[in-house]
């Protein structure tokens, strides 16, 4: 059975590529990138977590409902809170950070709520380098 | 309409009254309002050889006013009994009043007075709620008294408190004595030395003579000249100019100049008015003073000139205890905010409790401040001491009686700045109390220059050290030093107004962001300051065990006043623009031995200001720099995703050729694949420079892993620049380096090193003469604890005097701008950044053929990450 990648990331050009990528590379892959796709992931997740083997996260997205009361810098650090709540209701489901944010405050942030997750810049993480990463984590080798 | 001048220019007396009417008629004025207090208005006195003499009654007013063609409008100055008093019978067009208490006793005259109930900021009527209420008070409002309770608004008054002159006009066009016209610019130090509470010249301040546009609405507020055409006023305008550095009748021309070039008064005839200065300007008067006795005064001051404020305080103390020998002499500073006076120096037999007493003396001053020519207070003790609080000192000195010498602002004759009190030996009635209130203006006169010295000296400094700040919170590490060693006090925090969009780095002591909603909500419970006058930019406020600091949303605010001491807040605001941030500093210390008093006082506020003005310019270019360079990070960032896109695409595009076989066709269509990779490679590189010039500004962190120059750097390098060359038909292999054997494992940033290579390449590519010639060596080694980097080109060269500029962000060299050579001039300027953010330096050491930068980086890189970094996983 094909692995299942659950990518929140509200940057559509870009991650059409990775999606196609991750397909042609045999992921099962659903994607949230609208406005709501914190709380369409989070729904996802409560109903189908146990479908999901892995999840890449964006930092710079839009807060939703679910984060709305968080101090996210306009939505410029959304993905750290997201990963809190992640690591805390799925702390076995593996994290992927996808992200171009270079704030190191905020990267420190990133690092304090989920010390063992990954974080991959995407402008030399291309959409193959993402699969082999995704199949390395999932313990699959390259 | 009609225009007439009021006398406050001319100070506390009018020496010569028809010299000063001949001047105000020949500028074009119909009528004249006085400032003085009638016994302060001064005649000659032909039948005594012209010596100046008080004008003799209301009779002889009005005779020479009538002569030079002028009306008399009423009487401002002096108490409302004394001008009662000197009208007799007669009732000028109107009594100004500005209490209450004083209107009742000019409406129970018979026939009653016709009041101008006038506003005066700090005054009991000050704003339009009080006007109203007393205007629209039924006993006032109705018949019998409407026509005796009459208006006179002031248009710089009632912006001041934030009232709209033009409404307060439309509102009571009807009962209109007469409208003041006068200017205000927001000044902080209102009461500083010289601006005299900030009224300018007409036209200068902010007072809305013309329409404005009004917050929230997409209509016009109307201005004030506007208003008055529509209404018809045609009543009289009185203007005036409390100061000006200017002869008084240059006040009064000004504002008929302005009026003129507004179309509403005739133009004044400079060359007339000239030849009658001429004619008539009179001498000032010193036959008040024995020459002598101001001689021997001003010896003494003058001594003290030049060596700072304090050792002039303590020449006036000295120089009066000269001139009238005396028990004790003190010199005290006025505060307008809560009317009493603040110790300056003392001159007598003290010890060294009495002397730590009267540092934190104040006094009150009652009714000096309104009374404000030297007289005797003839005081017995204790009722002295209800008025000043060194009870212990004077306990032990046992004083007849006190003179006080009122020290004015010498630009307006209401503004009070100073008051010396005295103890003379022999009693006050051995002394010629008018002699000294001459010496008084002497050191006003005096006092004027110290602080202009003073004030200059502090904005030069400033300007000089916000100069050097290359970043906000460099600029106020500078400035909070500056203020802490000019004002000799204990603390200094400068808040900042957060809009939102300039946020200063951490490790800035003493220097804390409020968010604007925060800062504008902040008020002093009390009196006659509030939200209002924080919105109009225009207060110096003091914090001491008396005044609690509340936000208004009632909850006292701890960040703001921590601790109960004595301190000073400042506004940091242009002159009419908006509030950028709060200085407040704390304690200030005397100096030991010396009895100055240790409150922050007006001169202080003076000189406070001198420094804001000067500091603010550099705080708002920094703040657009960091605008600037957080809009270049957002664009940087907004590049990146269509980059990584593009090159995802190109990378699932290969993906498939190589899986399905393509046709050779085909395959030489895609070959165009690898041009966009390229591209895109560039596009990177470029990009990245970006963001690290933006963030150099605030400080890399190297993000360091262990990596190998050659492998990890160079040669990612030079494939990114290939096709820089291939553009320019260059051939790659003219890019040479050696091995970097003596290079081992570096903690190094490999993306931030690798574009110091880029940078350094491209240079030389978009540098280089011609194809023949161009040629690149990058060569390593080790000279001494270094490791070094030497990059040779031999292209167009650089000019030795410009070995700094070149690393300088923005520097473009001029043969750059002539060859049409792209670029932004950042490139060197991140390739220095980065590494001196890993401890090292580079150096250009050859100008032409070759062009050489060194890199030396220091070996311990070798063993532990530069200070600062972030260490990376592989």
């Amino acid at each position: 059975m094909n692995k299942h990648v659950l990518i929140i990331d509200d940057d559509h050009l870009v991650m059409n590529v990775y999606e196609a990528a991750l397909r042609k590379r045999g992921f099962e892959v659903t994607r949230f990138g609208g406005e709501q796709c914190v709380d369409e992931a989070l729904q996802f997740l409560r109903e189908r977590a146990k479908a999901v083997d892995i999840i890449v996260v964006d930092i710079m997205m839009p807060p939703g409902e679910a984060l709305k009361d968080q101090d996210t810098d306009q939505g410029m650090k959304t993905g750290v809170f997201l990963l809190k709540m992640l690591k805390d209701s799925y702390p076995d489901l593996p994290l992927l950070v996808l992200t171009n944010v270079q704030n190191e405050e905020t990267l420190e942030l990133v690092r304090r709520v989920a010390p063992q997750t990954k974080v991959l810049r995407k402008a030399y993480c291309l959409p193959f380098d993402l699969a082999d990463e995704i199949k390395s984590q999932l313990g699959g080798g390259k | 309409m009609r225009f007439g001048y009021q006398t406050v220019a001319w100070g506390r007396r009018i020496d010569d009254l028809e010299s000063v009417l001949g001047q105000l008629a020949a500028v074009g004025y119909e009528g004249i309002e006085f400032a003085q207090a009638p016994s302060e208005i001064f005649v000659r006195d032909e039948s005594n050889g012209d010596k100046r003499r008080p004008v003799a009654d209301i009779g002889e007013l009005l005779r020479l006013v009538g002569k030079s063609k002028l009306e008399l409008l009423g009487f401002a100055g002096g108490t409302v009994e004394e001008r009662i008093s000197f009208c007799g019978d007669y009732r000028p067009q109107y009594l100004y009043v500005d209490s209450w208490q004083d209107a009742e006793v000019a409406l129970q005259k018979d026939p009653p007075f016709t009041l101008a109930i006038h506003p005066h900021p700090f005054m009991p009527i000050s704003s339009m709620n009080q006007i109203d209420s007393i205007l629209e008070a039924p006993e006032n409002n109705a018949a019998k008294r409407k026509d005796h309770v009459m208006f006179l608004p002031d248009t710089a008054h009632l912006t001041i408190v934030g009232d709209d002159p033009a409404e307060a006009i439309r509102k009571y066009k009807d009962r209109l004595a007469a409208i003041h016209f006068k200017d205000w610019q927001p000044h902080f130090g209102r009461y500083s030395h010289r601006y005299a509470r900030g009224f300018v010249p007409l036209g200068e301040g902010i007072v809305a003579w013309d329409p404005r546009s009004r917050a929230g609405s997409r209509e016009d507020a109307p201005g004030i000249l506007d208003t008055l055409r529509e209404i018809g006023y045609d009543g009289w305008i009185v203007t005036e100019l409390d100061s000006s550095p200017k002869e008084p009748i240059e006040c009064a021309l000004a504002c008929a100049e302005w009026l003129a070039a507004k179309g509403l008064m005739k133009t004044p005839n400079r060359a007339h008015l000239k030849r009658l200065l001429a004619k008539n300007w009179p001498p000032r008067q010193h036959d008040v003073c024995p020459p002598q006795m101001e001689l021997r005064f001003l010896q003494v001051l003058l001594q003290a000139l030049g060596k700072g404020i304090r050792a002039f305080y303590e020449g006036v103390t000295e120089a009066f205890s000269r001139v009238v020998p005396s028990q004790l002499v003190k010199l005290w500073i006025f505060s307008p905010e809560d009317s009493r006076l603040y110790l300056l120096s003392a001159k007598g037999p003290l010890n060294v409790p009495q002397i730590s007493h009267l540092k934190s003396t104040s006094g009150c001053i009652g009714y000096v401040a309104r009374e404000t020519r030297a007289r005797d207070f003839n005081l017995e003790l204790p009722e002295y001491a209800e008025h000043f609080e060194d009870k212990p000192v004077l306990a032990a000195l046992s004083p007849k009686r006190m003179l006080s010498i009122p020290i004015l602002n010498p630009a307006n004759a209401k503004h009070l700045r100073y008051v010396a009190t005295i103890f003379p030996e022999k009693g006050a009635f051995a002394v010629d109390s008018q002699a000294l209130a001459h010496l008084g203006d002497d050191v006003a006169m005096l006092a004027d220059c110290v602080m202009d010295e003073r004030c200059a000296e502090a904005a030069g400094r400033t300007s000089y050290e916000c100069g050097q700040s290359q970043s906000k919170v460099e600029l106020m590490v500078r400035l909070r030093h500056l203020l802490l060693a000019t004002f000799d006090c204990e603390g200094c925090q400068i808040f900042l107004v957060n809009d939102g969009r300039d946020r200063l780095e951490e490790g800035c002591p003493g220097v804390t962001e409020w968010t604007a909603p925060l800062a504008r909500r902040y008020y002093r419970k009390g009196d006659g300051l509030t939200g209002k006058a924080w919105a109009a930019r225009d207060m110096l406020f003091s914090l001491d065990a008396r005044h609690d600091f509340r936000t208004s949303s009632g909850s006292t605010e701890k960040e703001l006043s921590p601790e109960r001491c004595e301190c000073v807040f400042a506004p940091m605001a242009k002159r009419g623009g908006d509030v950028m941030g709060v200085i407040r500093l704390t304690n200030k210390r005397g100096r030991p031995g010396s009895a100055c008093s240790t409150m922050f006082n007006d001169d202080d506020a003076a000189v406070l200001d001198s420094i804001i003005q000067a500091a603010l310019p550099r705080l708002e270019l920094l703040q657009t720099n960091e605008r600037q360079l957080k809009a270049l990070g957002r664009m940087t960032h907004e590049f990146q995703g269509p980059i990584v896109a593009i090159r995802g695409a190109v990378q699932l595009m290969q993906n498939s050729i190589s899986e399905h076989g393509w046709s050779a066709e085909q395959l030489f269509e895609l070959d165009y694949l690898d041009d966009v990779w390229n591209w895109t490679n560039l596009l990177i590189a470029e990009v990245e420079s970006a963001d690290i010039f933006r963030r150099s500004a605030q400080g890399i962190t190297p993000k360091v892993s262990k990596t190998l120059l050659l492998k990890d750097v160079v040669a990612p390098a030079i494939h990114q620049v290939h096709l820089l060359l291939l553009e320019r038909g260059y051939s790659p292999g003219r890019i040479k380096h050696g091995a970097f054997d003596e290079v081992p494992l570096l903690w190094i940033d490999r993306n931030q090193f690798r574009q110091v290579v880029f940078n350094l390449l491209s240079n030389a590519i978009k540098y280089a003469q011609d194809k023949t010639t161009f040629r690149v060596d990058i060569e390593s080694g080790k000279i001494g604890a270094d490791y070094v980097i030497r990059f040779s080109d031999y292209g167009i060269g650089i000019n030795p005097e410009l070995k700094e500029a070149v690393f300088e962000p923005g520097f473009r060299a001029p043969e750059a701008v002539l060859k049409d050579v792209s670029g932004q001039g950042l490139g060197l300027s991140v390739v220095r950044a980065v590494i001196e953010a890993h401890g090292g330096r580079i150096v250009l050491t050859g100008f032409k053929k070759p062009t050489r930068f060194t890199i030396y980086l220091p070996d311990s890189l070798e063993r532990t990450p530069p200070k600062g970094a972030v260490i990376q996983p592989d």
